[in-house]
This record gives C-alpha cells, structure tokens and sequence, in this order.
C-alpha cells in the first residue's frame, strides 16, 4: 500500500460519516480519474471542545490537577477510541467502494485535529479538496455552512469542491466570472486543467448592474479561454449577481457552478456578510471554489 | 483582526457546560476577590471590580479560551508597599502601565522566553504561590477568639465533605454552601466574629471609567515604574503557567503571544475602571475546567455573573463572616499546590530539587514572584551549565618518531569548562611538535576561545611548534572573530603583562 508521504499531489477527499460523506467519495473519484491522480480518503478526529462529566462541587483539593488530569485523558480516550474505529469503518467501505469501480489507486488517511488543521499541513500535496458543505455537527439542520468552511475557503491554498447533494453525473458546468484573479483561476481551472471532460458543455456567465460591463467582462472572458475547441455558451445579465446566476442554473440544468472566493477581510465579512457565503448556502449544485 | 476575537468555535460550542461552570467560578471569584484585596490593603470594591473586568475582557481578547483571570494572590502581594505608601490612585495607574507592559510584551513575542523557565521553577513558582495565598489568611487566624478557629473548620469540613452527598453534592458548588450555612449560622445565633462588611466598601454601582487622580510626570512614573514592572511580569508568568495547565487539562492549544497582548489590555481596561491588576488564576482556571467549563463563554459568565450578584446582593454580602472566606482560600492554597512534586522529591536529581525549593523560599521571604522565578532561572542555567561542562575530555598520544604529541579535544568547551581545558594540556614536556585536534569540539564563547589562545601561547613560549587541526565550522567562527594566536602583534599584547 502506498504511503502519504511518497505521495506529490493527489486529490482529498474529507469525510467524516455526516450524510454527503459518499457524495463526496463518488465525485473525487470522478475528479481524480479526470486527473489520474491518486485518491486521498481523508478522515479526521476531531477533538470535542465540550465537556459531558458535570462535577459542579467546585472545590479543590490535594492533588486536583493529577486527578482531573487523569479523569479527563481517560474520558477523551474513550471517546476517541470509539470515533477512531467509525472513521476507520467508514473508510474501509469507501475504500472498498472506490476499488468495486476499478479505481486502484486509493489509499486511506486518519489523522487527529480539526479538518482545517490537517489540510494546512497536507497543503502542499493538495490537487483538489473536496468536503461536504456541513459536518457532522450539522447533521440535523438542513443545508447549513460547517464551521469551518469558511476558514478552509480562505486559508487553504487549493481549489476545493464543495458538496451539497447526491453525486450525479457533470455534463453541464457554469463559470460564474467577474474579472477578479479569483474568477480568472476558476475558469482556467474549469476550461485548461483536465479536470473536467472535453465534452462537458462550459457556461460562463458574467453579471453587473451595467449590461455593457457584463458583455465586456464576457469578452474579458474569452480571450482567456486558450482551447477554442470548447463546447462554450457565454452569458451576459444585468441584475442582482446572486439572483442571476441561481437562476442560471435552474434554467440551464448545470451540474456544477466554479467561482472565485471571499475577496474581502474577515471582518468586513462578519459585518456585511460575504457574496460567497450567501452562495454557498443558496446554491444546490457542487461549487468549485477558487481563491 | 477583531475577527480572531470573535471565533463562533471558541464561544458557543459548549453554551451548557460553560454557562454551569461560569456561575461556579462566579461564586468562588467573590470570597477571593475580596481576599485579595485585603491583602492588598485596598477596599473589597477594588478586587471586586477587577475581578469583573479582567474576566469579561480576557474573554474576548485573551489566548486561552477556558481560562479564569481576574484580581489574583500574587499580583496583590506585590501591591502592598505602593498601596501603603501612596494610595489607590497609584495602584491604579500602576495597574495601567502594567497592562501597557504586556502589551508591549505580546507585541514583541515575549511569550517565547517562557522556554527560559525549566519545570522545576514552574513548580516551585506554584507551590511558593499556594504558600503566600495560605499564609495570607494567618492574619485572619490570630489574635480571634476561638468561634474563628471553629468556623473555618467547620467551612473546611462542608467543602471537602459536602460534594460526598449523593447527587446535590455534584450540583451545588461546595464553597457555596459554606458561606450560605456560615452566614446564616452567624447571623441568626449572632456570634461576635468580623464580616466582610467590616473589611471596606463593597461595590454599590456598576463600574465606571475614570482617570486616575495623579500628577502626570517623571515623577509619578518614578514610583510606579518599578512595580508595573513586577506586576506585568509576575502576571504573565503566571498567565501563560495557568495557559499550559489548562492546554494540558483540555489537550488543546493556546496562543501565547495572544494571551500576554490580551492580559495588557485586560489590565488597562481594568485600572480605568478602579479596579486592581490581575492575572490568570491557576485554582479557578481547574475548577472552571472541572465545572465543565471549556470556552470563551464559561470566562465572560464568570465575570458577568460575578459583577450581578455583588451589586444587587452586596447587603447580603457584607454580613459573610471572615471565617468563611479564610475557609475558601485555604482550600484555593491546597488545589493550588503542587502535591505531585513533594511525592516525586524523592526520585528527582537533587539540582532540580535544590531549584524547585530555591524558588519557594526565596518567593516566600521576599514575597515576589518574580524574584523567585529569577533565582530559580539563575539556578537552573548554571546547574545546566555544570552538566554540560562534564562533557570534555582531552586525550593525548604521542608519535615518537616526529616527536609529535596530539592533543584530541573532545566536547564542550565554555566558560565552565575553560578552566578544566586548559589544564588538560601538559606544558611541562619537552616536546617538538605539538597537535591540537578540534574536530570533535564545540567552542561556545569567547571563555573558550581566550582559553585555547592561553594553551597555544604556553606551548609556543616553551619552544614548541603548535598546529591547530580540524576545528569545525562552528568553532573555527568563533574562533576567526575572537582569536589572537595567530595575529603576532595581538600576542604581545596579551603577553605583555607576563
């Protein structure tokens, strides 16, 4: 079996056993047959940052700190022990799963820490990242962001995929492009990097209050596109950004919708909230997200 | 940058447990607030208030979510002589350029010197800290009449016996209870025993800010410079020990150079508000951690909560006997020593022994953290360094028929071992060629270069050809920078005297 570490570049897949975990297994192998790029199924543990032992007493005495010392490593023991062999299940099924489909080139990654901390330092080996767009955490709430979606968008420095629905197959994907280096990377990502099929059909689309402005980033959008060859429909709405592109892709049947993201600070998006959240809890269909 | 301050993770991932256990803390931060104040010499309000402030501001900006600061022990017993000689005002100034140090401090990324400080000093500096909190209360305990004695251990016995009872014991906070039964047991049989409300004012009102009435000048900074630098450093020593713990407790991380930037502010918002400076507490950060405290949350309920019930409840509390809060701080002492270090006395080597018990006593005579924290640093390095200096050796062999002896130097040399180096060469033979091999060396200073300069001039004085081989990288740097054996005029200048 092969190693992590001898591994360059492959494609991650992050599941953790919440309802998109084998979405999220189906459409990385997709991608990484695209790539011919191993498949990394990635499962981390994360540490529980709450208690559940209630010792209201309040008081303290001879040696607290050994016993609670002790009393707490053996608690998360326990607890670890047991997520450790669920996430071990689980990625021997998926494991299995992937190798039904003829695809051998999988191997399995368990690591501790937040899925945050672990793509950080797995950085440099990811092609492409692709996790279900709420956790376990929220596995009863509907479609809601995870907590850590945003801070993965931001800090991670490779395109990331986020599902949100069961895995079907990609023959229509919309480019939602607005000239920023963000956007320029998603449809270079989408259009140069085999990662999508030649036969998948491109939509990109520009929108701006200004229909002029929406044609001309439609040009803008173009001239970048290198292979001609394409099977490419260019888009051009004037009207709220949002509301368009949604739109756009009811109307098109679109399987997959590419962006560049968050382009401001963390705090101008705590205080106004971002276009790209707004997406990512709007949209229905996979994003590839670009930074 | 706010954002950091405002991580929904750290906040509200654990609202139940955090909310309990910051009511527990609440409770517990009020006998001991006061008791610190009165070690402090200042009214009960003044730790009262800082208590609040230091808990709910170190819940936004402080490194380590989970963790209990507020007015402490060991800032307090720093206090006493600025408070004695000229008042609350300059504590309160004080109090601010502490908080201007640590941030200085947290700007500059001092947290990593914390690296300086061995475990042993770390446990001396704990246990000195339980020592000074205990020996605060004797004040409390002589010269009373023996209903003090009696109901200190009685509050003594409800503590450690209270959490026994089957399920209330787990529920309600123990040091609750015994300042709930003590002072009803006070009040209605109406024994003659002092009260908190004999001690100074009690918070009345919400804090508010306001400038310390002081003369803005070289002066005034004179007075308060001195122990705004003890005070910043004692907290932070404090706060990132009580930050460890609890990583240790939660097995979590905590941002260190966060944690001294956020105490600065902290300390500053505090001296604003009347209140005096504080630090993280290692005994209420483990029974917030016990209460199943665990993020931000737990932190700002303590303080919130704290500031409620001494407003709105402080007729109530004015009438809580002494004796109670002598019983509860007693019982912070205990929690906070360190028992494991006396059991492991015994298999320790004797230097990390002689640090730890260097650290208590100094602290406990000079009653300054900091200057105990010094000597045990002081200790520690030359300990260490006098284990280093056993890693030397110089073995010699001779060739005869060159008439060559080699000298092959081995280990560390510095000033420690300097001396033992230069002695290992044996100037009295006759001989005509001299080696020194310095591959196997490391030379750490310029001790070590002055002592091989000393060897070579020897050698080359009595006649004999000297040449220097193989010194490494790192020596031979060392060396090119500090050394005069080969540069003829330096030579007799150092030979001059001779």
């Amino acid at each position: 079996m092969q190693n992590i570490k001898d591994i360059k570049e492959a494609v991650f897949a992050c599941v953790d056993g919440s309802r998109f975990s084998e979405a999220v297994c189906e459409y990385s192998l997709h991608i990484a047959k695209q790539l011919s790029l191993p498949l990394v199924l990635l499962n981390t543990i994360e540490h529980p940052n709450a208690s559940s032992v209630t010792n209201l007493s309040g008081n303290l005495s001879l040696g607290e700190r050994e016993d609670l010392l002790d009393e707490l490593s053996q608690e998360d023991a326990a607890k670890n022990k047991e997520t450790r062999t669920q996430g071990k299940e689980l990625l021997t099924t998926l494991k299995e799963k992937v190798k039904v489909q003829g695809f051998e080139d999988v191997i399995t990654l368990q690591r501790h820490g937040t899925l945050y901390e672990n793509l950080k330092d797995l950085e440099e080996k990811l092609r492409v990242v692709l996790f279900g767009v709420s956790g376990m955490g929220h596995f009863a709430e509907g479609v809601e962001i995870g907590s850590q979606v945003e801070d993965i968008i931001r800090d991670i420095d490779a395109p990331i995929i986020l599902i949100n629905k069961e895995f079907t197959p990609i023959h229509k994907v919309m480019i939602a492009f607005n000239g920023a280096s963000g956007s320029v990377r998603a449809l270079e990502e989408v259009s140069a990097s085999p990662m999508l099929a030649k036969d998948v059909k491109r939509y990109i689309v520009t929108v701006n209050k200004d229909i002029q402005k929406a044609q001309e980033l439609s040009h803008q959008a173009k001239d970048l596109i290198q292979d001609k060859s394409l099977n490419c429909e260019y888009i051009s709405k004037a009207g709220d950004p949002l509301e368009s592109i949604l739109g756009c892709i009811d109307n098109n049947d679109i399987d997959m919708l590419s962006i560049g993201s968050y382009s401001h600070g963390k705090l101008k998006t705590a205080l106004f909230g971002s276009f790209t959240t707004k997406l990512i809890k709007n949209v229905k269909v996979p994003l590839i997200i670009l930074k | 940058m706010l954002a950091k301050y405002l991580r929904k993770d750290e906040w509200f991932s654990n609202i139940r447990g955090d909310i309990l256990s910051g009511l527990v803390v609440a409770l517990a931060l009020i006998p001991e607030a006061i008791a610190f104040s009165i070690i402090a010499g200042v009214d009960p309000k003044v730790g009262l208030y800082a208590s609040f402030s230091m808990a709910v501001i170190i819940a936004f900006v402080g490194g380590r979510p989970g963790m209990i600061s507020a007015a402490t022990g060991a800032m307090a017993l720093l206090m006493v002589t600025l408070v004695k000689e000229h008042g609350l005002e300059y504590l309160l100034a004080a109090t601010v350029l502490t908080g201007i140090l640590q941030m200085l401090a947290g700007r500059f990324k001092l947290g990593q010197l914390m690296s300086f400080v061995p475990r042993a000093v770390v446990v001396g500096f704990v246990n000195a800290l339980a020592i000074l909190i205990f020996m605060a209360q004797l004040p409390e305990l002589s010269n009373v009449t023996w209903h003090v004695y009696a109901l200190t251990l009685a509050g003594l016995g409800i503590i450690y016996l209270f959490p026994y009872i089957p399920k209330i014991g787990t529920l309600l906070p123990s040091p609750l209870v015994t300042i709930v039964v003590l002072t009803l047991f006070v009040y209605f049989i109406g024994v003659d025993v002092r009260t908190v409300g004999d001690m100074g004012q009690l918070p009345d009102t919400l804090p508010i800010f306001l400038i310390p009435d002081i003369p803005l000048n070289f002066e005034t900074l004179l007075i308060i410079l001195p122990y705004s630098i003890s005070l910043a450093m004692v907290g932070l020593l404090e706060s990132l020990m009580t930050a460890t713990i609890v990583d240790d407790l939660t097995d979590t991380k905590s941002d260190k150079n966060q944690e001294c930037t956020g105490q600065g502010i902290a300390n500053i918002a505090t001296g604003f508000t009347g209140g005096m400076a504080g630090c993280a507490m290692i005994g209420q950060s483990v029974i917030n951690i016990k209460s199943g405290g665990r993020g931000r949350l737990s932190t700002f309920v303590a303080g919130f909560f704290l500031l409620m019930m001494v407003v709105f409840l402080s007729d109530i509390i004015s009438i809580i006997p002494m004796a109670a809060l002598v019983a509860i701080m007693i019982m912070v002492s205990i929690g906070t020593f360190d028992w494991g270090s006396i059991k492991k006395l015994k298999t320790l080597p004797i230097s990390t022994n002689i640090v730890m018990i260097a650290t208590v006593v100094v602290v406990v005579f000079t009653h300054n953290l900091a200057l105990g924290v010094f000597v045990g640093v002081l200790l520690a390095s030359l300990f260490f360094a006098n284990k280093i200096s056993h890693f030397m050796y110089n073995e010699s062999s001779y060739d005869e028929a060159n008439d060559t002896r080699t000298y092959k130097v081995v280990g560390q040399v510095f000033f420690n071992s300097a001396d033992k180096f230069y002695e290992s060469f044996d100037f009295k033979e006759v001989v005509e060629n001299i080696v020194i091999d310095l591959s196997k060396a490391h030379f750490w200073d310029i001790s070590a270069v002055h002592a091989l300069d000393k060897v070579v001039i020897k050698l080359r004085r009595e006649g004999a050809n000297v040449k220097l081989i193989g010194h490494n990288e790192a020596s031979s740097t060392i060396i090119d920078r500090f050394g005069i054996h080969d540069k003829p005029e330096e030579i007799e200048k150092v030979m001059g005297g001779h």
